[in-house]
C-alpha cells in the first residue's frame, strides 16, 4: 500500500506541473491581465509602471520559470488584484465551500441510497415512479434555474427561508461554520439542496440500478429461501454489493461539488472559493486561477487516493497494489 | 370540530405572546440596522490602496477626503473648510476643528500631510492614486489646522485630486500591510461610520459613530453583503434580507415598479457609452468592400463617413427599447452640469437619409462590409446594444457583422489595435470633462500620459492645443471655455468618438426608506435615511 500512495502521489507532482503550464498559456491566450486590472482611466505611465511590477513585460517562459522558482518555495505569488498571496484568499474560503460540500453529500447519501433502494425493490409502486420523475427532472433541469427557482419559492413568496448570505457562524477548532448556529443552518438548507440535487438523482438511478441487478443473484435468492429477514438481506447483503461504484461516483461528485459550486455559490451569495475563482478568471487574476487550479487537481488526487483505499476495506478482493 | 377551534385559540395566544416579546425587545435598546446588498465588493480596506469604485465605496463610510465631491460630483468642503490658490504653485488649505479620528486622536494639519505622502509609498497597486498627488511638490503645516501645498506644476484640478485623498490618523505605522488593513487594525477615520468587520464575500459591517461632526447616520449598524448575481439580489429585497440594492438591472426595475413594496430610485450616472472607431490608420483590420476584398483606403477615417454613423444610430429607440429607459442619450463626453458640458452639444438626431447622402459623397453609395466588436459582460445589456448598434448600420447600407466577447479578452484586443470599431465606456468619476477627453481623445503619447485610452488613435492638433490649455488654466470659467470648445471640435467637427448614451443607476430600497442617488454610483449608507 506504501508504495501504491508514493506512486500516486509523485504521479500528482506531474499533474500539477502539466496544469500549472496549461493555466499560464491560457490565461496568456485569453488576453492582457494588465488590460483588465488597470483603472479604464489610468494613464500610460501608470500602465507600464504596473505591467513591470507585475512582469508581465517578460516573454511567457520567463514568467513561468519565476513563478515555478516561487512556487518551489511554497510560494504562489500574490494576487494582482488583492495584493495579498493567493494561497491565503483561497484558503480563506475553503471552510464555507467545504462546509455546503458536505452537506450537499449529506443529503445525497441520506436521501439518495433510502430512496434508491426503494425504488429498487419496488420498481412499480406509485412512490418509486415519483421518486423516479423527481430524479428525471433533477438531472436536466440546469442547476441556476433550479436555484432561483427555490429563492422565489421558499424566500420570497413564502418567507420560510432567507434568499441568500451565509448566515451566523461559530468558531469550530478556529474554522468559522455555520451549521451550528440555526441561523446558519436556515442560510444552509437552500443552497445545499440545491447543491445536491443533481447528485442526489445520480445516486437515486445509480442506487437503483445495482439493487435490480443484485436482487436478481443466486445469493439473495438464497438467501431469501434460507429465511433471512428482508432488512439484513437489504443492509448485509444488497447494499455491501452496490456500494462500490456508489463510492467511486460519491468521490468523484464530491470532488466536483468543492471544484463547480461556482453557480451555486453566485446564485446564493455564498461566501465560497467558486465566487472567487469566477471574479479572478474575469479579471485574469493569473495567481488565484493558477493556485486555485493546481489545488483542485492535488483535491481530486487525494479524493481518488482515498476511494481507493476505500474499495480495498469494501471489498477484500481489491488489492492496491495490483491496482496501482 | 371542538379541538380544531381549541388550536386556533392557541395558536392565536401563542402569536400574542411572541409580539409582546418582540416588542418588549424592541424597546429595550434594539438596534437599528440596515443591511445593504451591494454588486461589488472592496478589493481593500486601505483606503489609499485601489481607486475602483468598489473599494473607494467602502472607505467612503469608515473614511473622509481631504474635499467631498457631492451626490453631482461638485467640490464641496469636507476634512478642507476651503482652499485657495496662494500663487498658481502655491494653495492654501483650511481644516476644519473640532474632528476626532475614531481612536479619539484629534484630527489637524499632520494627518492631511501624513496622508499625502503615504500614497506614493502604497506598494503594488493596479489602480494606485498616485495620479492624485503627482502635481505635489511639498506640503507643510502652516499651523495646527493650516497646511500649503506646493506645486511642480499649476494645476487648477488640485480640489479635484484631494477629492480622492482619504485621510488615515498620522499615527497610522508606516509598515501597515494591506493585511493589517484588511483584518481592520488601522482602519479607523473621521467618517460617518466605525469599522466592525470584514469577512471577504460575506459582510462588510461597520457602526455609527457617535462623535460625527456631520450629519448622523438613522442607523446603529450597516451590513453591507456582496451579492454579485442581479437576480439574487433582488430576491434578497424582495425576501427582506436586505433593505437597499444596488445595481438594478433594466428588467429588474421593469418588475420592481410594480411591486408595492419596494421603491426605484434613480439617477443618470457618469459611465458615457460610446462608439469608438479606428480613424487613423489607413488600412483597418475589420473593414473591407462588401466583396470582401480590401479597400484602397480606411472609410473610418473620413469625418464625412463618420459622421453618417453617427445619424444612422437611433438614440431614442436605443435607449428606450434595449435599455427600459434607464440611460439618457448623449451628445458629449459629460452630462449637464459638470465642467466642461457644452450647451449646444446635443445628441445628433437620427436622420437616415441625410446619412445615406453623406456616405455617398464620401464614396460609398453602396456601403462597405464592417466588424463592430463589443463586450458582453460589462455595461447594462452591451451585446444588445451593439447588435443594435450593428442594425441601424445596416440600414444605411453597411454589412454588419457584430462581434461580443468577455471584456478580458475584449480590452486586450482593443488595447492593442486589433478592432476597426467597438463599443466602450467611460466613467467621468471626477466630475469634469478634462480627464475622458484627454485619456479618450488627446493624441495618443504614453510619455505624456495623453490618450490612453485613445484606441482609435483619433489625433487633432487643435483639439491637443485646448486639452493644453485646459491643463494649466486656473481661472474655472476659462477652463470650462477651453474644454467646451474641445468637445465643439471633438463631436461636432470630427465626430471623433460617436457618444450614445449615459448609464442610468437604479438603486432599490424598502418602503419606508430612501437615497440620495449619487452620479458616481457609490452606496453610501448615511444617506440612506428612515422616511415615515
Amino acid at each position: 500500500m506504501t508504495v501504491f500512495i508514493i506512486r500516486r502521489l509523485l504521479q500528482s507532482v506531474v499533474l500539477v506541473l502539466v496544469m500549472s503550464v496549461l493555466v499560464f498559456l491560457g490565461v496568456y491566450a485569453i488576453g492582457n491581465p494588465a488590460d483588465t486590472l488597470i483603472a479604464p482611466d489610468a494613464t500610460e505611465a501608470e500602465r507600464i509602471a504596473i505591467v513591470e511590477h507585475f512582469g508581465l513585460d517578460k516573454p511567457l517562459y520567463a514568467q513561468y520559470g519565476k513563478f515555478l522558482a516561487n512556487a518551489l518555495k511554497g510560494d504562489m505569488g500574490n494576487s494582482f488584484k488583492f495584493n495579498e498571496p493567493a494561497l491565503k484568499l483561497i484558503t480563506e474560503r475553503i471552510p464555507a465551500t467545504l462546509e455546503l460540500a458536505f452537506a450537499a453529500l449529506f443529503i445525497t447519501v441520506l436521501l439518495g441510497i433510502p430512496l434508491g433502494l426503494y425504488a429498487g425493490f419496488k420498481p412499480s409502486a406509485l412512490p418509486s415512479k415519483i421518486i423516479m420523475g423527481v430524479s428525471a427532472f433533477g438531472f436536466s433541469v440546469p442547476v441556476f434555474w433550479l436555484g432561483l427557482m427555490m429563492v422565489m419559492t421558499f424566500a420570497v413568496i413564502l418567507g420560510w427561508l432567507p434568499a441568500s448570505g451565509r448566515g451566523k457562524t461559530v468558531d469550530l477548532f478556529g474554522i468559522p461554520v455555520s451549521f451550528l448556529t440555526w441561523d446558519g443552518i436556515q442560510h444552509m438548507i437552500l443552497p445545499a439542496i440545491n447543491l445536491s440535487f443533481f447528485k442526489l438523482s445520480l445516486i437515486i438511478r445509480l442506487t437503483r440500478a445495482g439493487t435490480q441487478e443484485v436482487i436478481r443473484s443466486d445469493y439473495i435468492k438464497y438467501a431469501k429461501a434460507k429465511g433471512l429477514k428482508s432488512s439484513r438481506i437489504i443492509l448485509v447483503h444488497v447494499l455491501k454489493n452496490i456500494l462500490i461504484p456508489i463510492t467511486t461516483i460519491l468521490g468523484l461528485e464530491f470532488g466536483r461539488t468543492i471544484a463547480f459550486a461556482t453557480v451555486t455559490e453566485t446564485i446564493f451569495a455564498w461566501p465560497g472559493m467558486g465566487k472567487l475563482i469566477i471574479d479572478s478568471i474575469s479579471t485574469l487574476d493569473r495567481p488565484v486561477i493558477v493556485a486555485y487550479l493546481m489545488m483542485i487537481v492535488i483535491m481530486f488526487i487525494m479524493i481518488n487516493l482515498i476511494v481507493d483505499i476505500i474499495y480495498s476495506l469494501l471489498d477484500p478482493r481489491v488489492r492496491l497494489e495490483e491496482r496501482a | 370540530m371542538h379541538s380544531f377551534d381549541k388550536a386556533t385559540t392557541w395558536r392565536k395566544a401563542l402569536a400574542l405572546a411572541f409580539t409582546i416579546v418582540l416588542a418588549a425587545a424592541g424597546g429595550l435598546g434594539a438596534q437599528t440596522v440596515l443591511k445593504v446588498g451591494t454588486s461589488t465588493e472592496p478589493a481593500s480596506l486601505d483606503p489609499q490602496y485601489s481607486t475602483t469604485g468598489a473599494t473607494q465605496q467602502a472607505s467612503q463610510q469608515i473614511f473622509e477626503t481631504i474635499v467631498s465631491r457631492s451626490q453631482n460630483l461638485r467640490m464641496s468642503p469636507s476634512l478642507a473648510l476651503s482652499w485657495k490658490e496662494v500663487d498658481p504653485l502655491t494653495w492654501e488649505l483650511k481644516l476644519r476643528q473640532g474632528v476626532k479620528f475614531h481612536d479619539g486622536k484629534d484630527f489637524g494639519s499632520d494627518d492631511v500631510i501624513f496622508s499625502i505622502k503615504r500614497i506614493p509609498r502604497v506598494p503594488d497597486s493596479p489602480s494606485s492614486y498616485k495620479r492624485n498627488v503627482a502635481a505635489i511638490k511639498d506640503v507643510v503645516a502652516v499651523d495646527k489646522h493650516t497646511v500649503r501645498i506646493f506645486l511642480k506644476t499649476p494645476s487648477p484640478q488640485l480640489p479635484i485630486d484631494l477629492s480622492f485623498i482619504y485621510v488615515l490618523p498620522s499615527t497610522t505605522p508606516e509598515n501597515a500591510t494591506i493585511d493589517d488593513f484588511n483584518k481592520g487594525k488601522y482602519v479607523v477615520g473621521t467618517g460617518p461610520f466605525k469599522f466592525v468587520e470584514w469577512v471577504r464575500g460575506d459582510r462588510f459591517v461597520v457602526e455609527r459613530n457617535p462623535n460625527y461632526w456631520g450629519q448622523k447616520s438613522s442607523f446603529d449598524r450597516v451590513i453591507f453583503r456582496p451579492i454579485t448575481n442581479d437576480p439574487s439580489r433582488v430576491a434578497a429585497l424582495l425576501a427582506g434580507d436586505v433593505d437597499v440594492i444596488d445595481n438594478v438591472s433594466p428588467v429588474d426595475q421593469e418588475r420592481l415598479r410594480k411591486d408595492n413594496r419596494v421603491s426605484l430610485i434613480s439617477k443618470p450616472g457618469v459611465t458615457m457609452m460610446y462608439i469608438h472607431m479606428d480613424s487613423n490608420r489607413d488600412k483597418s483590420p475589420y473593414v473591407t468592400g462588401k466583396d470582401g476584398k480590401p479597400l484602397d483606403k480606411n472609410p473610418l477615417k473620413d469625418p464625412k463617413v463618420r459622421e453618417a454613423l453617427s445619424l444612422a444610430i437611433n438614440r431614442e429607440a436605443l435607449v428606450s427599447r434595449i435599455l427600459n429607459g434607464a440611460a439618457v442619450p448623449s451628445g458629449q463626453f459629460v452630462p449637464e452640469g459638470m465642467v466642461g458640458y457644452a450647451p449646444d452639444l446635443l445628441p445628433e438626431p437620427y436622420d437616415v437619409e441625410k446619412a445615406k447622402r453623406l456616405l455617398a459623397e464620401a464614396g460609398y453609395p453602396n456601403g462597405f462590409s464592417i466588424t463592430l466588436h463589443a463586450p458582453n459582460d460589462r455595461y447594462l445589456n452591451d451585446e444588445q446594444v451593439a447588435q443594435t448598434v450593428g442594425q441601424f448600420f445596416a440600414r444605411i447600407g453597411l454589412d454588419v457583422k457584430v462581434q461580443a466577447l468577455p471584456y478580458s479578452v475584449f480590452i486586450t484586443a482593443a488595447t492593442k489595435l486589433e478592432y476597426s470599431i467597438f463599443l466602450m465606456g467611460f466613467g467621468n468619476t471626477t466630475g469634469d470633462a478634462a480627464r475622458g477627453l484627454t485619456a479618450v481623445l488627446a493624441t495618443y503619447d504614453a510619455s505624456a500620459g495623453l490618450g490612453a485610452n485613445n484606441r482609435g488613435r483619433y489625433s487633432n492638433p487643435d483639439f491637443d492645443k485646448l486639452i493644453k490649455a485646459a491643463a494649466v488654466e486656473n481661472d474655472e470659467e476659462k477652463r470650462d471655455a477651453y474644454l467646451q470648445d474641445a468637445a465643439r471640435v471633438a463631436f461636432k467637427q470630427d465626430r471623433a468618438i460617436l457618444p450614445l448614451y449615459f448609464q442610468t443607476i437604479t438603486w432599490a430600497v424598502r418602503k419606508g426608506l430612501s437615497y440620495e442617488p449619487r452620479m458616481d454610483e457609490y452606496t453610501l449608507a448615511n444617506k440612506v435615511t428612515i422616511v415615515r
